[in-house]
């Protein structure tokens, strides 16, 4: 007996003494301390090599791991220099020549040289990663002129060269002498040579991974000297660490918890202008296997069916308020390339217009049941839509353009499905309406490459094929000019609004919160309403006077763990005396 | 004799069953819908191009034909591969999985070993004194809880004493804090762990409870107790050394399956904590379609449930010599 008791006291002191540092943080660090920022996500960071990135979280660290040469700016995306002092372009557009900025240096210590850049291009090009070689395309050859001056030549006039994101400076002196597959098995952890202000120094799968800020960075020493993202797994676990101040900021995944969040004292949560839409897509695939209904494939049915739907009603009942009516796919919040129709090009919601519409086209209802047919074939004008069932805003949208469409005499047959299953219908051409979502990148490229002809069956939703709208795309890319690649971009919004392969719904807007009572200086990205956390707000946030950190997230006092132990003894103690007494009345 | 043919023919079971979940894995995964690559390239934020994706699927082998990667995998098996995640770029399957191993047997295994004791105990007190206070009150209470989703009864735990009283921490095995070593990462861990523990301890006590509880009543009416009875030996001996001993046989068996369990981890609990173990690899590998990831866990939760199967049935064996001569 006195050994259950030695024994619990033993543990019971041990636990007190490891959860005195954990349970009495104070409250008010000295100054000396870290500024440490916490954020929490609900994914997992699964690689920390930036040659095989292949999500969202991924690019953010090896974004704040690695510079670029350039980088958008934050006022409206314009080009802004990064790496480099200054840069130009030949007059035919086929050379591209940067100028590193002086001092650059790896973490390590060594310079960052032309020649990293041009040993990073060449590793890519030579082993064909497929990840990054979109980057280089068209490229003839890149050489370092000097320890200073990078000169990257075309074979035809090429924007590439000027995006940043789309190609990458290595240490060469670290990844020099590798294979592509010793490349790809490369960890680039713990203690990653890096370029940028930020180096991962902790990385726990599953639980969180911490970027620590290079005193030595060129731009300056960040103002916050760690910083934590921690993986929680659902939604409303994320947004009670921020209600507890166990994180100090996150992305609000829905309307409902910014509403919740908006009223909450030391919190500030905002609705920032999204990059992305949503759309409802045609099926107007021509390969044989394609099961689309005839009809989608009018052009004079798709927009009857946008004349059909009220996008204003949708943002009110739908996203609660939150977004805007959409009619092209670059959002309004890249002020610069994204294109308005004109009054006279304008489809509003109508129904008589569309009723009146589809009668033109032929699509009469002749036996009399509400529903349309088809000419010709006589068939009823039936169209199956698609949703993903986790895709709450597309569900509810669903069931109101079901009823609209039935308004002006088109069925829909409706079924929402798991996203892999949806995908799988997808890529069969099995469907005729879909409705899903897209983000964008500051660049317009990628998204207007997603409506040429050669991306069905990739990135096109539709397999909208238009060969004067591939021509544009590929002059889009070689005109150097902004002015007037602008000029392109809006036309080919023009064509896209006129042959409605798809019809876009709204631009969304997104949910970012923190704790503004410890925290000030958040940037829109770009102004007036852009994102709120990314690097521009990273090397700018600071904390409000006489706060500087992540609240403590511990457990509770050592007292817990002492009852505990304590009790638990006890309970013992109770039980081995009852059964000594039970032995000695049967001895 | 006896007992070796028993345990043969159990054993060879259990491989025969080991042999047909090999195979069935393979095709279980592969007939859902869609594939790793293509939910991939439709991700916010990936950027993969026609030709990134046609790499990867090379990578992968999932450009060949379905017989042709089964014969790969059946390859890969023999030679004791279980080849690389595919979320966890360029890692191989079993050090992924024993990775997220410990955690998961640290909390599931404490769990359940808490609720085993707890709910043997309450059993064993509430059968032999049924109706009594304490029984009515073990019954009312194990039987809520079981009753009540477990996710619900761990959101309502966090919101209460995580985030509106603030003695434990929001989520996570440990704090992202890697200056905390020895005795106060001990405590650490243990901090993170206590609302986990208490959700599920008193969400599935009342299973123990109500098995125990049970087989306790079937005893009680035996006469070998009466004669016990008669020989004056004191009631809480009566139940401890005969009563408890001769009902405890079909909650035994319930141990050994509780523990195949366990590495199969707690999916809603560690998913409202944040805790990453098995159940929650296991939901990541699902949404990303990992096929090699997804492969190698059931394998591996297969094999614990069939070693403590066998466990069960040889102990059963031993302890009860009835099933054996059948």
């Amino acid at each position: 007996m006195r050994r259950i008791v030695v024994t619990c006291a033993v543990v019971a002191v041990i636990l007190a003494a490891g959860s005195a540092p954990a349970g009495g943080q104070s409250a008010t660090p000295s100054p000396e301390e870290k500024v440490t920022f916490t954020v929490g996500v609900t994914y997992d960071l699964n690689s920390a090599n930036p040659i095989w990135s292949l999500d969202g979280n991924e690019w953010m660290v090896h974004g704040l791991e690695y510079d670029g040469l350039l980088r958008y700016g934050r006022e409206d995306y314009a080009l802004e220099r990064e790496m480099v002092d200054s840069y130009e372009t030949s007059a035919d557009g086929l050379t591209w020549t940067f100028h590193l900025k002086d001092g650059l240096t790896w973490s390590d210590g060594q310079p960052v040289t032309a020649d990293d850049f041009v040993w990073t291009a060449n590793f890519i090009i030579d082993n064909d990663i497929a990840l990054w070689s979109d980057g280089y395309r068209y490229t003839k050859d890149i050489v370092a002129r000097d320890d200073r001056t990078i000169v990257w030549t075309t074979t035809r006039p090429s924007l590439a060269p000027g995006w940043p994101g789309y190609n990458l400076t290595l240490p060469k002196h670290v990844w020099d002498g590798m294979s592509k597959q010793d490349a790809k098995d490369f960890k680039n952890f713990p203690d990653p040579v890096v370029s940028g202000p930020y180096r991962l120094v902790e990385w726990e799968t599953g639980e969180y991974w911490k970027l620590e800020a290079r005193d030595d960075y060129y731009g300056g020493e960040p103002l916050i000297d760690e910083l934590v993202f921690r993986v929680y797994n659902n939604d409303e676990a994320v947004i009670q660490a921020l209600l507890k101040g166990a994180i100090d900021y996150t992305e609000v995944p829905t309307s409902e918890f910014h509403e919740r969040l908006k009223d909450e004292p030391g919190i500030e949560s905002v609705a920032t202008a999204a990059e992305g839409f949503y759309q409802l897509s045609f099926n107007l695939a021509s390969d044989p296997s394609s099961t689309a209904n005839p009809a989608v494939l009018d052009p004079e049915v798709r927009r009857a069916v946008d004349a059909a739907i009220d996008k204003e009603t949708l943002i009110d009942r739908v996203l609660g308020g939150y977004g805007a009516p959409a009619n092209s796919p670059i959002a309004a919040v890249y002020p610069f390339w994204h294109w308005d129709p004109p009054p006279d090009q304008l489809v509003t919601f109508d129904p008589a217009r569309a009723r009146s519409m589809l009668d033109d086209a032929g699509y009469l209802d002749s036996d009399g049941d509400g529903i349309r047919e088809l000419p010709g074939s006589g068939e009823p004008l039936q169209l199956r839509l698609f949703t993903s069932a986790d895709d709450k805003d597309g569900n509810d949208a669903a069931e109101y353009i079901q009823s609209w469409l039935r308004d002006v005499g088109i069925d829909t047959a409706y079924r929402t499905m798991a996203w892999s299953k949806l995908l799988n219908i997808w890529y069969d051409f099995d469907w005729d309406l879909l409705i899903s979502s897209w983000s964008n990148l500051p660049d317009p490229d990628w998204l207007l490459s997603s409506f040429t002809t050669g991306q069905c069956g990739s990135w096109s939703d539709t397999c909208y094929s238009n060969p004067t709208y591939d021509d544009l795309y590929a002059e889009q890319q070689a005109t150097l000019d902004r002015s007037a690649r602008q000029a392109i971009v809006f036309e080919m919004q023009e064509i896209l609004y006129r042959d409605m392969p798809e019809i876009q719904l709204w631009y969304p807007n997104f949910f970012e919160a923190w704790r503004s009572d410890r925290w000030t200086g958040f940037l829109p990205w770009p102004e007036p309403d852009g994102l709120r956390f990314h690097l521009y707000s990273i090397m700018n946030i600071r904390p409000v006077t006489g706060v500087a950190t992540t609240g403590p997230d511990a457990g509770p006092p050592g007292v817990f763990w002492i009852a505990v132990v304590a009790l638990t003894g006890l309970l013992v103690l109770l039980t081995r005396v009852r059964h000594r007494r039970a032995d000695a009345y049967y001895a | 004799m006896n007992g070796t043919r028993y345990l043969l023919r159990k054993v060879s079971e259990a491989l025969l069953t080991l042999a047909f979940v090999l195979v069935f894995n393979f095709f279980l995964f592969r007939i859902m819908p869609s594939d790793p690559i293509r939910i991939l390239t439709r991700q916010r934020g990936a950027r993969l191009t026609a030709e990134a994706q046609a790499e990867l699927a090379r990578e992968l082998g999932l450009d060949k034909s379905l017989p042709g990667q089964f014969v790969d995998y059946l390859g890969d098996l023999v030679r004791g591969n279980l080849g690389n995640s595919f979320i966890y770029r360029g890692e191989r399957v079993m050090s992924v999985f024993l990775r997220f191993l410990w955690p998961t047997v640290l909390l599931v295994g404490t769990a359940t070993v808490l609720m085993i004791v707890i709910g043997l105990y309450l059993g064993i007190r509430g059968g032999w004194r049924r109706g009594s206070g304490m029984d009515r009150a073990s019954m009312g209470l194990s039987m809520t809880f079981y009753s009540t989703p477990d996710f619900w009864l761990a959101m309502m735990l966090l919101i209460v004493f995580s985030t509106l009283l603030g003695w434990f921490p929001s989520g996570g095995y440990a704090s992202p804090n890697s200056d905390l070593t020895g005795m106060a990462h001990v405590v650490d861990v243990l901090n993170h762990m206590v609302l986990p523990v208490i959700t599920l301890t008193v969400g599935y006590v009342g299973e123990y409870y109500l098995v125990m509880r049970s087989s306790l009543l079937d005893v009680m009416g035996e006469d070998y107790l009466t004669a016990v009875r008669a020989k004056g030996i004191r009631e809480e001996r009566v139940l401890w050394r005969h009563a408890a001993r001769n009902a405890l046989l079909p909650s035994i068996s319930l141990i050994a399956l509780s523990f195949g369990f366990v590495i199969g981890g707690a999916i809603t609990v560690e998913l409202v904590f944040s805790y990453p173990g098995l159940g929650l690899l296991t939901v990541h590998a699902l949404d990303a379609q990992d096929y090699w990831l997804l492969q190698a866990l059931f394998l591996f939760f297969t094999l614990a449930v069939l070693i403590s199967n066998l466990i069960a049935d040889v102990l059963y064996g031993y302890l009860d010599p009835r099933v054996r001569e059948a």
